[in-house]
């Protein structure tokens, strides 16, 4: 199992008059080469959900274990290197260094990495060329529309290789012609067996997924 | 390698914003360290002047003589009897030595040693130099009964083409008539002195000390160390008067402390401590305008400072937040955020001392106090760039908003 939460509960200013159950003793699996969306109304615990299969966030109670790591007991150096090497994020807002340009936006994994850099250019090329996004690596990010942010920003997600994608309502920030030419590069990811996790409103794109996760109050449903 | 491509990533593309922060940093630290300078080196001299000089000493405002002490005085008669009898003392005790023509004050310096120090008060501020000899030794006493032991000054040696261990017949403007054998026993190593024993009436200088005074009046020899100090030569510009040994006077211990005491009433002598309150006060009445505007521009430099921490803290925090999703750890961020800020003010915090201690070193003041000072300048401007980072410690605000 890729992902392997066990009663995951997540509590925020617990103990407190306004405590909130952001998850409340969910408890799920999730294989290799899934491609998963979560959805859920505001507030049910989607993100929360994401930040712990991100290593960003650990539970308060219960376990959630990625590629067989139990994040509550691992250290920050462990996380880290997770996150660089295993797991790649997609944001609605893109999360780009907007005064860069694409090829440095896309290279800052690497410098995180501690794998070699003598492939770093080949590496990036590759994702490049992938993402049919190659032209584009000298341009500034600000430049660029929100499809080809997109684009970059997944570019960025994958140069490292990662085994889980993780993506933060990927299309809420574009058109629907370029949220469907998005959700396609991610069905053409899943299918070189990737797993990739969408967290969405939009009911659409979760139907395009293999299973839909359903948040209600911080419990599955 | 890796920490400096990040580290890279820290600046904007072409690094203009940075460079007009360094400047402006720059640029506040050395206002604010000129502006503090007369501070700085008042608060300097002070303490130097404390651990080196003797703590029963009186000092003489230069140009407040003995007689016109006397004439103003308005104590009663028995103490201005005592006063008078002392000088009386003085003179008879001290041959040329004279009174109503007190300019001098006293402090120690180590027996033949290679370097000793000034320390001279004028015009309420206390100078304080080193005097380094070239050659010689300020202290040479072997027959010394025979001939006087002289240093003499560069400009001297370079007119006179005097050597050491020279023997030279110099009337020390005495007016008796009289010429005295002296032996060149140091020569300085600058030519501008701030005390001499005026040549006649020519410019080369001839520098004596303790042993000058021991031959003039050996009920002192008693081997203290002791130099005699004349006032500045801009004070003797400023005052139009003229020194001569005739106008020295010696103050020892007990008689010292009695001057001490007539001058509470008269108003005319300072204890050090005084010296340095007085000199404090009015380094600061002097510099008010420059530390009032220099104080001004510095806030708001560091107003202008503290924005554009804010704002590149922002910024930052989003850099930060894409960083800590692919993979960099709290600790990492944290260092490199600071190490960023730090090399902004380093470099022109750097170029800015290399560039003080030009205008300072004259005064040999660049000592502890004025690090710990600079320090603390540097840590008022690093601090809201700090403080910020601080907040923004782990990006957690801008991750969240992010996912």
């Amino acid at each position: 199992m890729l992902i392997q939460c066990q009663a995951l509960s997540k509590y925020y200013n617990k103990g407190k008059e306004n405590e909130v159950r952001a998850l409340d003793a969910v408890t799920l699996t999730i294989s290799k080469g899934e491609l998963c969306a979560v959805i859920g109304p505001s507030g049910s615990g989607k993100t929360t959900l994401l930040r712990m299969f991100g290593c960003l966030d650990v539970p308060t109670s219960g376990t959630c274990r990625i590629l067989g790591v139990d994040t509550q007991k691992a250290n920050d150096r462990i996380l880290s290197r997770m996150r660089n090497e295993q797991i790649g994020f997609v944001l609605q807002e893109f999360g780009l260094i907007e005064d860069r340009n694409v090829y440095e936006n896309i290279r800052v994994p690497l410098l995180l990495s501690r794998r070699r850099r003598k492939r770093e250019k080949a590496s990036i090329e590759a994702v490049l060329r992938k993402l049919n996004i190659f032209e584009l690596r000298n341009k500034m990010v600000s430049q660029l529309s929100g499809g080809q942010k997109q684009r970059v920003a997944i570019a960025r997600a994958l140069v490292n290789d990662p085994s889980i994608i993780l993506a933060d309502e990927p299309t809420g920030a574009l058109d629907s012609a370029t949220a469907k030419n998005v959700m396609s590069v991610f069905k053409e990811l899943n299918s070189h067996g990737k797993t990739i996790i969408v967290v969405t409103h939009n009911p659409m794109i979760a139907d395009q997924c293999d299973r839909v996760l359903t948040l209600t109050d911080g419990r599955l449903s | 390698m890796r920490f400096l491509s990040l580290l890279k990533y820290q600046y904007t593309k072409y690094g203009v914003k940075e460079l007009f922060v360094m400047l402006l940093t720059g640029f506040i630290v050395f206002t604010l360290m000129d502006a503090l300078s007369p501070l700085l080196y008042t608060l300097t001299v002070a303490q130097m002047a404390k651990d080196s000089l003797p703590s029963k000493t009186a000092y003489f405002y230069p140009f407040d003589r003995i007689t016109n002490i006397l004439t103003g005085f308005d104590g009663d008669e028995e103490k201005r009897n005592a006063l008078i009898a002392y000088m009386a003392e003085s003179t008879a005790n001290s041959g040329a030595l004279g009174v109503g023509k007190t300019n001098v004050c006293r402090t120690g310096y180590g027996e033949g040693a290679a370097e000793t120090i000034y320390v001279g008060y004028n015009q309420d501020m206390i100078q304080y130099t080193t005097l380094p000899l070239l050659s010689g030794q300020w202290s040479d006493m072997d027959g010394a009964a025979v001939e006087i032991p002289v240093v003499v000054g560069g400009a001297y040696r370079d007119r006179q083409n005097v050597a050491l261990g020279d023997t030279l017949q110099l009337d020390f403007a005495l007016g008796n008539g009289e010429t005295y054998t002296c032996r060149v026993v140091g020569i300085l190593d600058r030519n501008d002195m701030y005390f001499n024993l005026s040549y006649g009436e020519s410019d080369p200088t001839v520098y004596s000390i303790a042993e000058l005074h021991q031959w003039l009046d050996n009920t002192h020899s008693d081997g203290t160390d002791y130099i005699v100090i004349y006032p500045t030569k801009p004070f003797e510009d400023i005052y139009d008067i003229e020194y001569s040994p005739g106008q020295l006077m010696f103050f020892e211990d007990n008689a010292q402390l009695n001057l001490l005491n007539a001058g509470e009433r008269c108003g005319t002598y300072a204890t050090l401590d005084d010296m340095i309150k007085t000199q404090i006060k009015r380094t600061v009445y002097l510099n008010k305008s420059s530390i009032v505007t220099t104080m001004a521009l510095f806030m708001f430099c560091l107003m202008g400072l503290g924005g554009y921490s804010l704002l590149s803290t922002v910024r930052h925090r989003k850099m930060m937040a894409v960083y800590r999703i692919c993979g960099m750890r709290r600790a990492y961020q944290t260092l490199l955020q600071i190490v960023a800020v730090f090399i902004m003010v380093a470099i022109p915090a750097g170029l800015s001392l290399m560039w003080i201690p030009r205008r300072l070193g004259n005064y040999a003041m660049l000592n502890g106090t004025f690090y710990a000072v600079y320090a603390v300048v540097l840590i008022i401007i690093l601090l809201p760039s700090t403080l910020l980072i601080m907040t923004g410690y782990h990006s957690s605000f801008e991750i969240r908003k992010e996912i």
